[in-house]
């Protein structure tokens, strides 16, 4: 498996679009992952407005009580080797926290939003909180994690979680605070929407997504775990066009606002140098090349999606960039 | 062993001399190098002041509040002082957080959870600014539950 090429959606068949938009629970089941990935590309060139991206929810929305977990408890303790869970869980627990911080962090950008995107965000908290359920079960029906409480469950989980993941989720949290005090302030907005859309949901999310994903369906694995994955990647697909086009019209109307962009990727890239412990992506069929080529890829394409260039010391940094983000 | 009343002149004192000590090798141990290396990096260049600030305090009403107020050259404390609220808010950073949150990280609950948690916050500096030194700050908060501490829900 190699990185997507930079800067350009491959060409897609309308056909495979169309399935990955309509599809229901059963039928994102069977849509291969790079499609998934293909149509949130291609979402990109567009960059739909607020109320086009809520009605796509209406129809997208799936249930998550829809899921069975029970061949995927199977295929845990009998399919997988000790090395590829803890790889997978290495992965995957940094997607558990995720979701929850994103959760629960979303609220202060819909405080200044236009009552449009005010919409669309009551949207993707409800998505954000159907993900972190998702998480919640899986770990609990599958990897055996026992707790009363969402926060047991994420306590439990924590451990296979990077301590540097604090560092882009705490920048989260504190812009969110920031954001509170003037939840109108263009500035502020475009901060955070750099570091939640655009870095955490459009390139950790959906690089960590191809990753484990990939290795699912290439195993033939984890059937529920898969759908619902899938159907979080479509989700995000809306997240990451919406926030992407705030991004755009922001820069748009006040160039000023690319030192924003540039200045919360410089903190975030800075802050990936700081690697506490090695994530192993051997055992899903990832080497630390590939990685590292398909973060500068997911990156780069969201970047020239809002219309920014990347300054020379960024694209310095990104050629630096280290592999255990997806962990953190 | 001696324990020095939380937040006073002499705990940050305490707080400067464990700080300036860092961590253990056996600590140390439970990360990569790497990140270490991230920062001496950082710390080398760091000169500044960062205030931490308590509020509802047990004693009173629950509004009681205390600060001490830290400034860095090249990454060690030298100086530490319980100063005012109005004092600390010169300084660059002012992390703050309630009593109980305090109480909680004191007693060991990871220092950047706790940030990402909310646990403290930060009420004055520049984001972008305190979080481009993120790893520096978490270590040097991790090393103030060794400072033996009386707290004073536990006052005679
Ligand atoms: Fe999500
Ligand atoms: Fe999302």
């Amino acid at each position: 498996m190699g990185a997507l090429p930079e800067n350009e959606a491959k060409p897609v068949a309308a056909e495979i679009m169309h399935t990955v938009d309509t599809a229901d629970l059963k039928g994102i089941a069977k849509v291969d992952i790079d499609d998934v990935i293909d149509y949130v590309h291609q979402g990109l060139e567009r960059l739909p407005d607020p109320m086009s991206l809520y009605s796509l929810y209406l129809k997208q929305r799936w249930n998550v009580d829809d899921l069975d977990f029970s061949q995927d408890r199977r295929d845990w303790n009998e399919r997988i080797s000790e090395a590829e869970k803890q790889s997978f869980l290495a992965i995957a627990s940094g997607f558990h926290h995720g979701e929850r911080q994103v959760e629960v962090d979303l609220v202060p950008f819909m405080l200044g939003g236009t009552d449009e995107e005010k919409v669309f965000i009551t949207s993707q908290l409800e998505d954000e909180a159907r993900h972190t359920v998702f998480f919640d079960r899986f770990y609990k029906q599958v990897v055996g994690l026992e707790g009363e409480t969402i926060m047991d469950v994420l306590d439990g989980s924590w451990q296979h979680v990077s301590e540097t993941f604090s560092g882009a989720f705490g920048l989260l949290a504190y812009l969110g605070d920031a954001l509170k005090r003037d939840p109108e302030d263009p500035s502020l907005r475009v901060r955070f929407a750099t570091n939640y859309m655009l870095w955490i949901e459009g390139v950790l999310a959906l690089s960590v997504q191809k990753i484990t994903l990939g290795y699912c369906r290439k195993r033939g694995i984890l059937p529920a775990y898969y759908t619902g994955f899938n159907a979080t990647t479509r989700d995000e697909s809306r997240h990451v066009q919406f926030g992407l086009k705030i991004l755009h019209t922001a820069v748009h109307e006040d160039p000023r606002l690319v030192k924003d962009v540039h200045d919360v990727l410089r903190t975030l890239l800075r802050m990936n140098g700081a690697v506490s412990r090695t994530v192993t992506y051997e055992p899903l069929g990832w080497d630390r090349e590939g990685v590292r080529a398909l973060f500068a890829s997911q990156l780069k394409r969201k970047v020239h999606a809002i219309g920014v260039e990347l300054s020379p010391d960024l694209q310095a940094m990104v050629a630096k960039m280290e592999p255990e983000m997806a962990g953190g | 062993m001696q324990q020095y009343d939380f937040f006073t002149q002499q705990w940050a004192e305490q707080a400067k001399a464990f700080i300036n000590q860092g961590h253990t090798a056996e600590y140390k141990a439970t990360k990569l190098q790497t990140y270490w290396d991230w920062i001496d990096r950082v710390s080398a260049n760091y000169s500044g002041t960062l205030a931490l600030g308590v509020t509802h305090l047990p004693d009173g009403p629950g509004l009681e509040t205390a600060f001490i107020h830290l400034t860095f050259a090249n990454g060690q404390v030298t100086g530490a002082r319980a100063v005012s609220a109005q004092e600390a808010f010169t300084a660059e950073f002012v992390l703050q957080g309630k009593y109980k949150e305090w109480h909680t990280l004191m007693n060991g609950f990871e220092i950047g959870k706790g940030i990402m948690y909310r646990k403290l916050r930060l009420e004055k500096g520049d984001v972008l600014e305190f979080f481009n030194r993120i790893f520096f700050f978490v270590e040097a908060l991790a090393c103030l539950p060794k400072v033996p501490t009386h707290f004073p829900e536990t006052a005679a």
